[in-house]
């Protein structure tokens, strides 16, 4: 068993190098960053110590309190309605027997086109001059100028992440469905539960580990939404749309505030650092 | 009874074609707007009936370009799935048939590097190669994509692995196969489906990438999705030419669909649901 296991180590070798190289030193790095003061622009600070500074900084910063609560703002109302709606649409094709991989594969096109062609796409949807979605709002008086130049823009945002994002609960459930054991079911029907019971007392309780699974998978990645974005809005109006992926980049790279952007990226990192902590110790998956 | 049957499925089909279009409809909207010129696109309302034409591609791809970008594209996909693979399935393999030490510590630590927002890694790759030199290279794209795509490759094959079972292995050790010579004749070719569908997920995944390539690929390596933001500009945007531009770059992944849609769920989870 020990040589089998020294032997095991050396096959993992390259993939932990590489990780330690790619993960570990650049966060390392970051942490290193984060007591410091480098930026591009403020030529007084070059690199010095600051201790935890940064930290303190951003603790008490209302813009990046702000943009947790914008994130937020997103995130709740996007993954709740692609929960259910993606629950709606596992059991509606778990209806069809013959057309159900075709469905599935046709639902599943949104997710395979980059986040920022969708965010392109619902600039030119929504242009209330020429864009389908732009006009008809317009001609209801619902908004008098493109959403996405109004305190609205947020709206848009969680729609074109609907857009996207629906179909993987959809197809994740679908498959839970699928796996369920036909037997509480059929016993179910002969004791006289109706449908809505059978749903209700077999279906959602055997579903439920498949929810923790699409809600972590798609808390994570709305969590540091980005792409879209920054192409329909780059945080704006104002700061409406302004997640915290947004205001670290913007801190880093537009700013050229290097530490104080490594902060912020390590504080968001932290959060979902603790969620996928929490669901690998709490999921059998 | 028959009757509200009859009834139900109607309403089902209803159903599945409205989601249908709900889903397609918008996509295919946009690769239609490739395929129009200047005028139909401008309308203050939408033709469907339109004279096609195809003077945006070429129009977008060499007279402006975007030739470059694609083709930056396809080679830090490719450097991306070929790295990522070398050094993924020897770990798979590993993780799935060997007795590691603290697996599920490792198979956490791997999954960690997926879930990292981009920012907080971009940051500092940013500082440690404009140092080393190498900021603006392909180099510099494939590494930071290495971090998801090694991730996805470990846990994507490693599930291929589980489902193979271990006497197929323990045969060829019998017979006096050597583990490099299991792995490579029996185990290898028995996980060659997932070793595919990893591929094109990692492909697929580098392709459609934004923030790294954005950040760290310069002017020379720059891969298309950080493009798009500078062809939309508030004085007149040349929607034809965007839209031909993302019509291309859906084409792997609409492909990944088409051929494999049977292991979707599947890398979509990681391999957590096996659909």
């Amino acid at each position: 068993m020990e040589v089998e296991s020294k032997k095991a180590m050396v096959w993992l070798l390259p993939c932990m190098v590489l990780l330690f190289i790619v993960d570990i030193i650049p966060f390392l790095v970051a942490i290193g960053e984060s007591f410091r003061a480098l930026s591009f622009t403020l030529l007084s600070q070059r690199g010095q110590w600051v201790g935890l500074d940064n930290y303190r900084k951003a603790l008490n910063d209302p813009v990046f309190l702000e943009s947790i609560l914008t994130t937020f703002k997103i995130l709740v109302p996007a993954l709740s309605i692609e929960l259910l709606l993606g629950l709606g649409i596992g059991l509606l094709l778990a209806q069809f027997q013959r057309a159900r991989r075709f469905l599935m594969s046709i639902i599943a096109i949104p997710m395979m086109i980059a986040p920022v062609v969708i965010g392109m796409m619902g600039v030119l949807a929504l242009n209330s001059e020429f864009g389908p979605i732009g006009i008809i709002l317009r001609n209801f008086n619902l908004v008098e100028k493109a959403i996405l130049g109004t305190s609205l823009a947020w709206i848009a945002i969680v729609i074109l992440d609907i857009y996207q994002w629906t179909p993987l609960a959809a197809i994740i459930f679908l498959a839970g469905i699928l796996a369920m054991p036909q037997e509480p079911f059929e016993a179910a029907q002969i004791d006289g539960a109706s449908s809505w019971q059978r749903f209700l007392f077999l279906t959602l309780p055997m579903l439920k580990n498949l929810f923790a699974v699409v809600l972590f998978l798609r808390f994570i990645d709305a969590f540091k939404m980005f792409d879209k974005i920054w192409i329909a809005t780059e945080g704006g109006p104002g700061r409406t749309t302004q997640t915290v992926s947004i205001y670290a980049f913007r801190h880093g790279f537009l700013r050229w505030n290097l530490s104080y952007g490594t902060t912020l990226a390590l504080l968001i990192f932290l959060v979902s650092f603790i969620v996928t902590y929490l669901f690998v110790k709490f999921s059998k998956v | 009874m028959l009757r509200k049957k009859k009834w139900q499925e109607a309403i089902w089909i209803l159903l599945a074609i409205v989601i249908v279009t709900l889903a397609l409809g918008p996509y295919l909207w946009f690769v239609m707007i490739s395929f129009k010129d200047r005028t139909d696109i401008l309308s203050p309302t939408i033709r469907f009936l339109f004279k096609p034409t195809l003077s945006n591609y070429p129009k977008i791809f060499i007279d402006r370009e975007f030739i470059i970008f694609l083709k930056n594209s396809i080679i830090v996909a490719l450097g991306t799935v070929a790295i990522s693979l070398i050094v993924g399935i020897p770990a798979a393999y590993s993780l799935s048939k060997m007795p590691v030490v603290g697996r599920k510590h490792i198979m956490f630590f791997i999954l960690s590097s997926r879930m990292a927002p981009p920012i907080t890694i971009a940051i500092p790759l940013y500082i440690l190669f404009q140092k080393i030199g190498i900021l603006g290279h392909y180099s510099a794209v494939i590494i930071s994509h290495v971090t998801f795509g090694m991730a996805l490759v470990v846990w994507l094959v490693k599930t291929f692995f589980d489902d193979i079972p271990s006497d197929l292995e323990d045969a060829g050790r019998v017979d006096g196969c050597s583990r490099f010579n299991v792995f490579r004749y029996i185990m290898l070719p028995l996980a060659l489906p997932g070793i595919v569908v990893s591929a094109l997920f990692v492909f697929v995944f580098s392709w459609s990438e934004f923030l790294f390539a954005l950040i760290l690929s310069g002017h020379d390596a720059r891969t298309m999705p950080p493009a798009f933001p500078g062809l939309i500009t508030p004085h007149g945007t040349f929607w034809g030419q965007c839209a031909a531009a993302a019509t291309i770059s859906t084409i792997p992944g609409v492909l990944l669909i088409l051929l494999f849609h049977k292991y979707l769920v599947r890398g979509l989870t990681f391999g957590a649901v096996k659909g």
